[in-house]
Parts: C-alpha cells; structure tokens; sequence
C-alpha cells in the first residue's frame, strides 16, 4: 500500500468522515467522484490470489500490476490527469496532413477506415473541419466508390461492406451536407441486397466472410441512405439472434464465442430495426446480455476487455460500453459504471504526446484513438429514446435518439467531448445536419 | 521458387496507384509494392487467369495479406486454372502463420475445401488437411478468434459433433488452462450444437458433462468459464434438469457455510439465483453483499438484479 493510501486511511480512521479527508488529500475538489471510485478500483484484491494459476492468470496479474502501481501514484499525487485534447488533437491532425511510411502499407485495404478513425476522432475532440478538409474527404472517399455502388477499401479495390460504412460515415463527418447525393442510392440498394444471404445474413463482398460486422455495416448504410426496406432486412434480426451465445454477448456468426466487437454490431443492428426495449427482449435474452455485458469490466482496472477471460482493452470501451445505452433503455435501469471506466481511459489510455492506446505499455493508433474516445463520450452521456421522433417508417428507430451530457459538477470541463450516436458511432450533431436534408 | 522474373511482362502497363489531387493517408509505398500492385490491378483488369497472375496474387498477398481483392483474384485463377487444390491449402497455411488475425484466409479456405470436398470421398481426408494447421495456431495463440471459427465451420460442415476428435481436443485445451473461454465455447458446440433448446438429452450423458463441469469449478471457483458453461447446460436442458439442484454444490464456495475455500462471485449470483423462488429476502442479502463487499463494480447491476426478484 503506498504512503498516501496509509495517511488517507489513518484520516478516515481519526477524522471518521469521509468528507474532511478527500478536502486535505484531493487538491481538486472537481475530481473527489473519480478519487473515491479509484480507492474502490484499488481494493480489488486481483487474480493474483486464485490458487491455480495459468496462460490466462499468468497474463491477467501481469497488466494488474502494472495498472495497480500507476493507480496507486495518482492516488499518491492525489491528482488525476485530464483528457489532452490539445495533444490528442495535434496527433490526428497530424496523421491527416502527413505522408504515412511504409508500415502502413499493411492498412492499405483500409483506406476508409483510416479517414474514418481520424476525422471522427478530431470531431469528438471538438475540432472544426474547414472546406479545405471537407474537400479533401468527399474527394477521397469518393475516389473508392465503384460502378456497382459500393465502396472498395482504397483506390481500384472492390465494393466492400465494412469499408463502405466507414466511406458512408466518413462522408457524413465531412460537413458537406450534399455529398451523400453523390451516391447512387438505387444502385447501392442493389449492391447490399446482393451481398444478402437466405439465413438474413450479409457477407463482405461475394466469397468474402459473414458476420455481425457485415449486417451492422449494411443497415447502418441502407439507413443513412434512406434506402432500409423490409426485403433488405427480412430474416436479419432473426439471424442476429441466433448468435447469442450460451454466454449471453453475442459472436460473429451462430456458434462462434461471445465477443465484444461483434456484440456490439448485433446489438446496434437490432436497435436499427426497432426501439431497443423492444426489439432486443423480442430477439435475444436481454438479462443474459446484460450479465455478459456488465462482466466485461474489471474491478481493478476499470476498463473492459472483450471475452471472458482476456485482458482489458481500451477499443472494447466502445464496443462493449457503447452496448449500454441500449441496456440501460431496454432494461430502465443504470448499468455500467461509468466513472471506473473514465478512470480507466483517462490514466491509462493517453499517451503523453497525444494519440489513445490499448493498455499502458503499448503504442497508440488511429483505431485505438477513436475507440477510446467513443468510450469517454459514453462516460459523459447518457441516450433517451424519443417516441415524438418516431415515424412507422422502417429504421426511424435509428434516428430517435437524444444524447445528453450527465449533470456532474465534478466533471471538468478540460475532459468534455461531443455527444455520440448510440447506433452510428459518430457525433450527433453529424447525424442530426445529415438527417435534416 | 518462382520468381518475377520466370515470367513474361513486356505486354502489360502496370496500373499505377491512384492518387487524388490531395490525398488523405498516403501511404509511402515502397517500389516492390508498387511494382507487384500495380501488376496485379492490370491483370485484374483485364481478367486474365494465368500462371504470372496467379504468381503476382501471392506476391500481393505476401506483403499485404489483408488485401481481399487479390484473395478474390486469386480464388478466381484457381478455379479457372484447375490449380492443384491440396497445395492450395498448402499455400494458405503458410499465410496463416505469418498474418494470425487476418479476415480473409478463413472463408478463403473454406471455399477451397467446399471445392475439394467435391473431388474427395473422406472427409477424414480433408480434416487432416486442417488438423495440423489449427493445432499449431492454437498452440501459438490459445484464443484466436479465427482459427476457433473455422474449427467451429468444421464442426457444422462435417457434423463433427460429439466426436471424440473434438471432444479431446477440448479436454486438452481446458486442461492446459481452465480459463480459456474459446475451448469452452467450443465445447458447448461440440457437445450441444445440434441438439434444440429445451428438447431431451440422454440424462446419463448429460450428468458425466456436469461432473467434468464441476471438477473444473472445484479447481477455480473463480473462473467464470466453467461457471458460465454448467448453468448453459441447465438452462439449455431446463425440460431434465433444474437449477435448484446446484444449490449444494455453489453454496460450497459462499458465506453462507462455514469455512468456504473460497468465496465465488459467480457462485454467490447462482445461489441468489436459486434462492429466488423460496427466500427473496435470502437473495436480496446476496446481491446486497455483492454490491457493497465482493463486486461493487457492478453495483448498478446487483441493484438491477434485485429489483428483478420483485418484478417476476
């Protein structure tokens, strides 16, 4: 235990409250919410205790530790650190006016996806885009849309269904609000239905791989387009359902263990197809779901990983908390402990000159970076589904959502990020301008 | 080995790279991918299937195995070209190894079997083909999410399930780490895959799965995989089988005897679970000592649970 743990725990024990402890330790009054919620991380006794250890405990105590002794010397300092939005908005910028080196040669299939990461993570920081750049994006990703309607994953490759919804979303972040008119929307339709297989499921592109990825990509697209039709997506909840797993997260096809990225793809596919406090009861086994999904995080560390027994993981902040707002709706009840993962992101996911990360020790990236940050938008926010903005269109579930910040005076302003799309994953006011037209 | 130069090029203009007025994450690529790119897009433009193409696909995909236009190229050259289809797989193991989590080797190779299957009598045939692949994989990476899926595409396709194969193979994996969820998962399929929902199983088979299911709880109380997979087989076969009937045995690791070796979160929520029925106040104290001692990361959740117990 380290010094100041000891000093804060002979307070309590003399002083007897609480309250007079945290003014003479904690510097920042605005903080104490996060300093309380980190000695209660920090009382976690870890995996190191169980008595047969393997692989997975060998690994697990391994990032405990690490995380317990960068806990314990913020807990020292009493003083926890704030979100560098400055220094994490150089570090997009940067990327989107550089030249990448040959490394990325590996992501060269992902073009849209890179594009993707950094403008949406440069609009969460709060960044503005300027008709220099908004060109510069509708140009680009356009150059990757095919005669057939779909988007390859750069120059000269073919229509594929997770690189088209990151040029879709890509496009919708650019602030040229007549871009998506660009696109053919009959011929989009026609691409996605083709890509639709008997089971209601959809594949990458023809002989590509099937998953949850593929269905939540297509309906996301079929919904900002406008072009959702009952033909598309007959069968298709029914399929998601199917891949529940005895767990109660969802995996990337029937059969296939319950994972976080493809749980959430499930999740917000059905939630395109209906009010998630209907739709999932009606599909899937909401209290299994819940119980998975509140499993993910980790009592000491905060954040979450993405399967029973992996390690935590800053990207499933997103994938497995962005599952809560649709929990919270359906189940009426707050789920998620939302101040131990913002704990988790803000001291362990920033890297000193900028860029968010998987867990302390590994690099950042443009992925991690975005993920992370749709994390802390969730940490800050909580989603109410409107029925006033529900039509009996198919899909208007998708776009009745309301996004609002949680009251906390605690909060520090240095730590606010834009509001996110539960289902769409990019801010909403980039939903709501593209919607308007 | 085959190299560029074994081929003839002088009749194809290489397609260059396109680049917009001002590109967005231009990659500096260096002049081997260029070259083997900008070949591969002019054949593939001209649809051509031959040997240099099918030469220039491994090329691309050597440097750039995420690059599922050339896979499908490829795909496309070996059915046109009546490649040798063993070798074929042959060529994708190698991938493989070299690119573990790599999207499009999996149904790649799927499809390459669905073609073999055709031209083969044995299946035992063909999964000696696979076997050695997914062993090694899992031996490097215990958990790789790919390589289970394709196991699992294996299962349904050649209706492996409860064969003794599969079922060893996950025995081997759960017994070198009791933690590895992938292995259960896998087991639940091989074992219940094909059966519905709340039909009937023979009893007897049913009861040795608990009793292996139970060994492992003994050995980590802790582990919610073991946890997780016994009550599965519960609710699975809930016509047969009833909760209550595992009172005894997750009492054992609670406060609630005297003495436990130690206290399970997972089995404190069964028996609160269980307890549902006969005794809510018994429940409700569980999940209140969950909240505040054991689990109070999920404080939000044991208040959602109880609320739960006076809903139904």
């Amino acid at each position: 235990m380290s010094n100041s743990k000891k000093k804060v725990d002979w307070y309590k024990t003399v002083l007897g409250s609480r309250r007079i402890v945290e003014e003479m330790v904690v510097k920042s009054e605005t903080q104490s919410n996060q300093i309380d919620t980190l000695e209660i991380m920090l009382s976690s006794k870890g995996s190191g205790s169980q008595k047969v250890g393997t692989l997975t405990t060998e690994q697990q105590v391994k990032v405990e530790d690490d995380i317990r002794q960068i806990y314990e010397s913020i807990l020292d300092d009493g003083q926890l650190p704030t979100l560098e939005t400055t220094q994490h908005r150089s570090f997009v910028k940067y990327f989107l006016e550089t030249n990448l080196p040959a490394g990325f040669i590996a992501l060269d299939a992902s073009h849209t996806w890179m594009i993707f990461w950094l403008v949406n993570s440069f609009l969460l920081l709060g960044g503005k885009i300027d008709e220099d750049m908004s060109n510069r994006i509708s140009e680009n990703i356009l150059s990757y849309l095919n005669e057939d309607g779909g988007f390859g994953g750069g120059a000269g490759l073919i229509s594929h269904v997770v690189s088209s919804y990151a040029a879709v979303m890509a496009l919708c972040l650019s602030n040229d609000h007549h871009v998506l008119d660009k696109i053919d929307r009959q011929k989009t339709y026609e691409w996605l239905l083709s890509l639709k297989l008997e089971d209601g499921s959809f594949c990458m592109y023809k002989g590509g791989e099937v998953d949850t990825r593929a269905v939540y990509c297509a309906l996301v697209i079929a919904s900002v387009l406008g072009i959702l039709t009952p033909e598309l997506v007959a069968g298709t909840a029914e399929w998601l359902g199917r891949c529940q797993t005895f767990e109660g997260g969802f995996g990337g096809v029937p059969g296939d263990e319950a994972h976080g990225g493809y749980s959430f793809c499930a999740v917000a596919a059905l939630s395109i197809l209906g009010p998630p406090q209907e739709i999932i009861t009606r599909h899937c086994d909401l209290k299994n779901l819940v119980k998975w999904s509140v499993n993910r995080q980790f009592q000491l560390e905060g954040g979450m990983n993405g399967r029973t027994n992996k390690l935590v993981d800053g990207c499933y902040s997103h994938w497995v908390g962005g599952i809560f707002p649709f929990l919270e709706l359906a189940t009426q009840c707050d789920l998620l402990d939302r101040a131990a993962l913002k704990n988790y992101i803000l001291i362990c996911c920033q890297e000193e000159n900028g860029g968010l990360r998987d867990k302390p020790g590994k690099r950042p990236d443009f992925y991690h970076t975005n993920y992370v940050l749709c994390g802390l938008s969730l940490c800050q926010h909580k989603a109410k589904h409107d029925p006033a903005l529900m039509t009996e269109k198919l899909g208007a579930s998708a776009f009745a959502y309301r996004v609002e910040r949680i009251k906390d005076p605690q909060e520090d302003p240095a730590n606010f990020i834009e509001p996110l799309h539960p289902i769409f994953g990019i801010p909403m006011n980039t939903v709501l301008k593209n919607r308007e037209l | 080995m085959v190299v560029f130069e074994d081929f003839e090029w002088d009749d194809i203009t290489p397609i260059d790279i396109a680049e917009t007025t001002a590109p967005l994450c231009h990659i500096l690529y260096t002049e081997e991918f260029k070259k083997v790119m900008g070949y591969a897009k002019a054949l593939m433009a001209q649809k051509e299937y031959s040997e240099r193409a099918y030469f220039i696909t491994d090329e691309v995909i050597n440097i750039a195995s995420a690059h599922y236009t050339i896979w499908k190229y490829r795909f496309d050259i070996v059915v046109h070209l009546k490649k040798n289809l063993v070798q074929e797989l042959d060529w994708c193991d190698n991938i493989a190894y070299e690119n573990e989590k790599n999207y499009q080797i999996w149904p790649y190779r799927q499809q390459i079997i669905e073609l073999l299957e055709k031209e083969t009598e044995s299946v035992d045939d063909l999964l000696k083909l696979e076997y050695p692949l997914l062993d090694i994989m899992i031996e490097q990476d215990s958990k790789n999410y790919h390589v289970w899926s394709h196991r699992r595409w294996l299962v349904e396709k050649f209706k492996l399930y409860r064969t003794q194969r599969e079922l060893e193979f996950t025995n081997d994996k759960i017994n070198l780490d009791v933690r590895n969820n992938s292995a259960w998962n896998h087991r639940f399929l091989v074992q219940f895959g094909d059966i519905e929902s709340n039909s009937s199983c023979d009893k007897e088979y049913l009861r040795d799965e608990i009793i292996l299911t139970k060994d492992k709880i003994d050995l980590c109380p802790e582990n919610p995989s073991s946890w997780n997979y016994l009550q599965a087989i519960y609710k699975k076969f809930s016509v047969i089988l009833l909760i209550e009937d595992l009172n005894l045995f997750a009492i054992q690791y609670t406060h609630l005897v005297e003495n436990p070796r130690v206290i399970s979160i997972q089995a404190l929520e069964l028996t609160a679970e269980i307890y549902q029925k006969s005794d809510k106040n018994k429940s409700e104290e569980i999940y209140e000592l969950l909240s505040t001692t054991y689990d109070p990361i999920r404080k939000n959740y044991w208040s959602f649970c109880k609320n739960l117990l006076y809903q139904n």
